[in-house]
């Protein structure tokens, strides 16, 4: 039998199967369907601060603070009637900060005296309490810009490098997706090949004339067909979440690519493990990691010189600045495309190159 | 009486030496969670802020001032002077993340009252990291006037802060608590339903229904090794982030606690692992499942945010999630040193525990029957 011939057979086997278990498969596919879901919450709740407003002065200044508050694109303000009320929502989680305007605010700033604002803050961790007090000052310099700008002694003119922001959740959508596609295409993969060795069907694959590299192939291919159903599925999901890529094509063929690098990532994994019970929760629990160095907040070049280092050993980050390219148009990442691909082919090599060698290294005892 | 506890004890043994003779099942249990610590605190520093250039072309005094008020600001990563050129080159190749130029006159012009304007160049890939620099710079122009107004500010407001808790937890031991929950959930549930899963799928379950030990004795051993294997998860990531002094002034008493908050999430997660293994019956399907619902549980509780951030829906739905009230224990006890809600939340998770046992006990007898 020729090699294609070969691989050709393996595929056919092993989809095979994949259909006599459509449970085992659907539960296997779903999953980087859900990890996207699932942290799609967590980029849904959006970057804006939810706190309490207790507005207990109505003179036009209040009005107008109030005004420069929700212009500091930081809050997401909930009127209250009182300061119990604020707390009752501090304690019911429904708000983390509140904000008092004080009775006679409008008549202090009209006759120039200084002028509390209350704050009381739920300090749960020192990142989203900086948020809370880095945009006071901004608020407070918002509304002296509406109501004196005369008095303000110096101002400052921003400059975007971009026509507009991407939202919170659109630019995150995409280090999901790249996670997403990344658990797809080691865990679909992995698992075919860990199964050879739980069944100890290994041994025949062994005995078999067959060339290694056919069977290999056929392995890394089976679990790449697999994984495109998951990734179409997590593509239809982002468009009904409204991310419209800028340039289909380009999305469509790196996320061909970049899926068949982590597939045989999946096939040296499958491997290593020879064993699903290993691979599917040592995967899903490194998902969150790969996250975090993916990007996805932001470009990693801003982070520590160890998060860098760390992030560039990895093929996850370059897949995601591909998917940022083709999705919003830009590239968050200080080295150029061609690094990229290089990095993906020594993934690729590697992982083959790790299967090959541990593939003939395994003997036919147990 | 005493043959049924010594059985229960045997059982308990075997399976966790069968996980501690398997180093891939020990690996796959904690290497996660030890993944995650790394990159937390690998990350911790970044979330401070991004790093900026400052472009100073005044030579005046009141331009060095603005510069030293810049570089102070614990909102950047680093704040560092560069030539226009350096700061062009850095901005471009995304070594920083904004440029503040500072004029040539800005110190004459200031001192005249002819309202200089500085440049703040950012780049806005997304709300969040953009927002973050937009509130950056005038949370610096705030302090510079109320430094150079030689006490006559002329901006009235003034914010007086008061915190609820006396200290800001750090991003890394805040984020570590909602982790370790998920961490605690998973490997409850995968080595109790693995431990109960192996019984059928390598038939030794006859020599379990035919030895003396009762049905029950057999179900509890299964699922407090899924318990004492997950409190050691607990434990060693609790240990190493306590080292490394990501809790720190953490007192026996909150230890105790904190063990046992953990040992009854891992009964639930124990008695969802169990009754998963009785209905399947196939380590793959187990797994999986098994992993799935830790990992919902995980996020429909908040996941790595407050709750106070996320939609509604959530919200509501996190009532009903033992995660909710663990996190929050841990919170409270690991880093704020406070009791609030202490009883609420030790009530939920015993009542989550028996709610594990309820499922899991039944489910598997009836499996163990058939």
């Amino acid at each position: 039998m020729s090699g294609i011939g070969v691989v050709w057979a393996v595929m056919k086997n092993d989809l095979r199967l994949i259909l006599a278990r459509p449970s085992s498969t659907i539960l296997a596919v779903l999953i980087p369907v859900n990890f996207l879901i699932l942290f799609s919450l967590f980029a849904l709740g959006g970057a804006r601060v939810p706190v309490g407003m207790v507005q207990a002065d109505s003179g036009a200044y209040s009005a107008t603070m109030v005004q420069a508050l929700n212009q500091t694109n930081t809050f997401r303000i909930t009127a209250v009637p009182s300061q119990n009320a604020a707390q009752r929502l501090i304690d019911g989680q429904q708000s983390v900060a509140t904000i008092n305007i004080v009775p006679g605010f409008s008549k202090a700033i009209a006759s120039g005296a200084d002028v509390t604002l209350p704050v009381t803050i739920d300090n749960l961790n020192a990142d989203f309490a900086n948020d809370i007090r880095r945009a006071l000052p901004l608020g407070i310099l918002n509304f002296y810009e509406k109501t004196t700008p005369s008095v303000l002694p110096m101002g400052w003119h921003e400059v975007d490098e971009y026509p507009h922001d991407v939202s919170f959740f659109g630019y995150l959508a995409v280090s999901i997706e790249t996670v997403a596609l990344l658990l797809g295409g080691i865990l679909l993969t992995s698992r075919g090949v860990a199964g050879e060795w739980e069944q100890g069907t290994i041994k025949e694959l062994k005995l078999s004339p067959a060339p290694t590299w056919a069977l290999l192939t056929g392995k890394i291919l089976t679990g790449y067909l697999t994984s495109m159903v998951s990734a179409a599925l997590i593509f239809g999901i982002l468009t009904i979440f409204g991310i419209h890529p800028q340039n289909w094509g380009l999305l469509i063929a790196s996320s061909l690519v970049i899926l068949l690098i982590f597939a045989t990532i999946g096939l040296a994994v499958g491997m290593m493990a020879k064993s699903q019970f290993v691979v599917y929760p040592l995967v899903l629990g490194v998902s969150l990691p790969l996250f975090f160095i993916s990007g996805g907040f932001g470009p990693v070049s801003w982070s520590t010189p160890a998060m860098l280092w760390v992030a560039r050993v990895f093929p996850v980050i370059y897949a995601n600045t591909i998917l940022q390219r083709a999705i919003h148009g830009f590239w968050p990442l200080d080295v150029g495309v061609g690094v990229a691909w290089l990095v993906f082919a020594i993934w690729g090599l590697a992982a083959v190159g790790l299967s090959i060698w541990l593939y003939r290294r395994a003997t036919l005892a147990k | 009486m005493m043959t049924q506890w010594k059985a229960l004890w045997t059982i308990i043994k075997k399976d966790l030496l069968v996980f501690l003779r398997n180093p891939s099942r020990i690996v796959v249990t904690i290497v996660p969670s030890l993944a995650v610590l790394l990159l937390l605190v690998l990350q911790g520093a970044a979330v401070q802020g991004s790093p900026v250039a400052i472009v100073n072309q005044d030579k005046g005094a009141a331009a060095q001032q603005l510069v030293k008020d810049a570089q102070a600001y614990n909102g950047f990563l680093k704040a560092t002077v560069m030539t226009n050129e350096q700061a062009q080159q850095a901005y471009n190749h995304l070594k920083v993340a904004a440029v503040l130029t500072i004029p040539a006159g800005f110190s004459r012009e200031l001192a005249a009252a002819g309202h200089p304007t500085v440049q703040w160049k950012i780049q806005n890939f997304n709300a969040d990291s953009a927002n973050d620099l937009r509130r950056a710079l005038p949370d610096i122009v705030n302090q510079f006037i109320s430094q150079e107004s030689d006490g006559n500010n002329p901006i009235h407001v003034k914010v007086a802060e008061t915190d609820l808790h006396s200290l800001d937890a750090g991003f890394v031991p805040f984020e570590m608590v909602a982790v370790l929950v998920i961490l605690l959930l998973q490997a409850s549930t995968v080595n109790a339903g693995l431990a109960a899963v192996s019984e059928w799928e390598s038939g030794s379950i006859k020599e379990l229904l035919m030895s003396p030990a009762s049905v029950l004795t057999v179900i509890l051993g299964k699922i407090l090794s899924g318990v004492f294997a997950s409190d050691a998860v607990g434990i060693i990531t609790v240990g190493v982030a306590a080292a490394g002094g990501l809790f720190p002034g953490l007192s026996v008493s909150a230890v105790l606690l904190s063990l046992l908050a953990a040992t009854l999430l891992s009964f639930f997660g124990s008695g969802v692992g169990v009754t998963l293994a009785s209905v399947f019956r196939v380590t793959e399907k187990t797994t999986l499942t098994s992993i799935l619902i830790a990992f919902y549980l995980f996020f429909l509780s908040g996941g790595i945010v407050s709750l106070a951030y996320l939609p509604m829906w959530v919200r509501w739905v996190a009532t009903f999630i033992p995660n909710t009230y663990a996190v929050n224990l841990f919170r409270n006890t690991l880093l704020y040193h406070s009791s609030a809600g202490l009883t609420t939340d030790l009530l939920i998770l015993l009542a989550a525990a028996a709610v594990g046992l309820a499922m899991g006990l039944p489910a598997m007898r009836r499996s163990l029957a058939h």
